[in-house]
């Protein structure tokens, strides 16, 4: 079951979702906002072949929507190319993943933004820098026409990340 | 794929107890201190058919490894929830436990050195057994949530998805008292599958 966001009147929100509900949540997001729409989907922990394929059993039009990988080149794969799809070497590589965000979002001017998630990008960056990143990532879009949402487990290792970011964007969404 | 006979179910029933025997010693020999191991489910089926031992939607530390330049081919993966790979990690190096925090390279490469470690005892059984020679890829540490372990599982493996095998082994590992859930999987396609049980039937035959 998906949940609705209102992305009407707000530009930023992050999402804050149990772990049971994340998957659906994730399809369902993607279902009726990313789906016929050009937008982005900036993956941390799943590999864009997955996604795609994953997406297409759903019948959602994968053309119109933007990847950025950062699974697909850390899981030894080096040799990939998708022209819908920007692979980065690691969630880590945060300078790079920034560099292709800002690439995605002139280009294309996604109407939505889908970073999934801030969890992923916890396990590999210490708590300080991922609220760095993720303040730069919110003011760059900002500035931009496009809206984002963030997603976020409601987890321990996340409460501090969640506290930090909540106060920066426009709406806070329990999904539960 | 055709029905398996009763003989080849039980050479894979007891080639998954050594999987897992092998994966206990070679933690042993890591953390050079004592690995209890208990074996909570095992499953050798086909990789659509497969039913996500852990439905919890736990974030996972994937350690996954190519199978490759042999007449095996596919892919191993072992499977941690996040903070026992952390564990993992902090007995390896000697770190009190909760110290990591972040996977950074210096994680990545202990873990992946385990997964090194596991995978080439896994694939060694199978050379030693059945005389199936096996490289495997230097392995590479993943993120996963839930049951998403399954896109590293068939990750850059070029064949019939919904003829590839499975062979998964949860498994719960007891190291001085602190107990890690883990999921040892390989993938095998399908034709690879086939290569295994000839090579089971053959040492059959031999023992007869």
């Amino acid at each position: 079951m998906s949940q609705e966001i209102d992305l009407e009147n707000n530009h930023i929100v992050l999402c804050v979702v149990n772990h049971e509900r994340y998957q659906d949540f994730v399809t369902g997001f993607t279902k009726n906002y990313l789906n016929n729409n050009i937008s982005s989907y900036i993956s941390l922990s799943r590999p864009y072949q997955s996604l795609v394929s994953n997406f297409e059993k759903m019948k959602i039009d994968t053309d119109s929507i933007f990847f950025i990988d950062t699974s697909t080149m850390m899981a030894g794969k080096t040799d990939v190319q998708a022209e819908n799809c920007l692979f980065i070497d690691s969630p880590s590589a945060l300078t790079n993943l920034s560099i292709a965000i800002s690439k995605v979002v002139e280009a294309s001017e996604p109407k939505y933004v889908f970073f999934d998630s801030l969890s992923a990008l916890l396990i590999y960056n210490p708590e300080q820098m991922t609220v760095k990143f993720t303040k730069d990532l919110i003011n760059k879009l900002r500035a931009s026409k496009s809206k984002m949402v963030l997603v976020c487990l409601n987890g321990k290792d996340e409460a501090g990340v969640i506290e930090k970011i909540s106060m920066f964007v426009d709406k806070v969404e329990k999904v539960e | 794929m055709k029905k398996m006979t009763e003989l080849e179910k039980d050479a894979l029933n007891e080639i998954t107890n050594i999987f897992s025997y092998r994966t206990s010693i070679a933690l042993e020999k890591l953390i050079k201190g004592n690995v209890e191991l208990s074996v909570n489910k095992k499953q050798i089926v086909t990789l659509d058919s497969s039913v996500y031992s852990q439905k919890s939607p736990l974030m996972y530390l994937g350690i996954y490894s190519n199978i490759r330049e042999s007449n095996l081919k596919g892919n191993v993966l072992l499977a941690f929830p996040k903070e026992s790979a952390l564990y993992l990690y902090d007995r390896l190096v000697d770190l009190e436990n909760g110290s990591t925090k972040v996977v950074d390279d210096e994680v990545k490469n202990v873990l992946g050195e385990v997964g090194n470690v596991v995978a080439g005892n896994i694939l060694g059984v199978l050379n030693k057994l059945l005389g199936i020679n096996s490289m495997h890829t230097i392995p590479s540490v993943v993120p996963s949530f839930g049951d998403q372990l399954y896109d590293f599982v068939y990750f850059d493996v070029e064949d019939d998805k919904k003829k590839a095998m499975l062979i998964e082994v949860d498994t719960t590992f007891n190291l001085d008292g602190y107990e890690i859930k883990g999921e040892s999987i390989m993938l095998l396609t399908h034709d690879s599958f086939e290569n295994l049980l000839i090579a089971i039937k053959k040492k059959a035959g031999e023992i007869k």
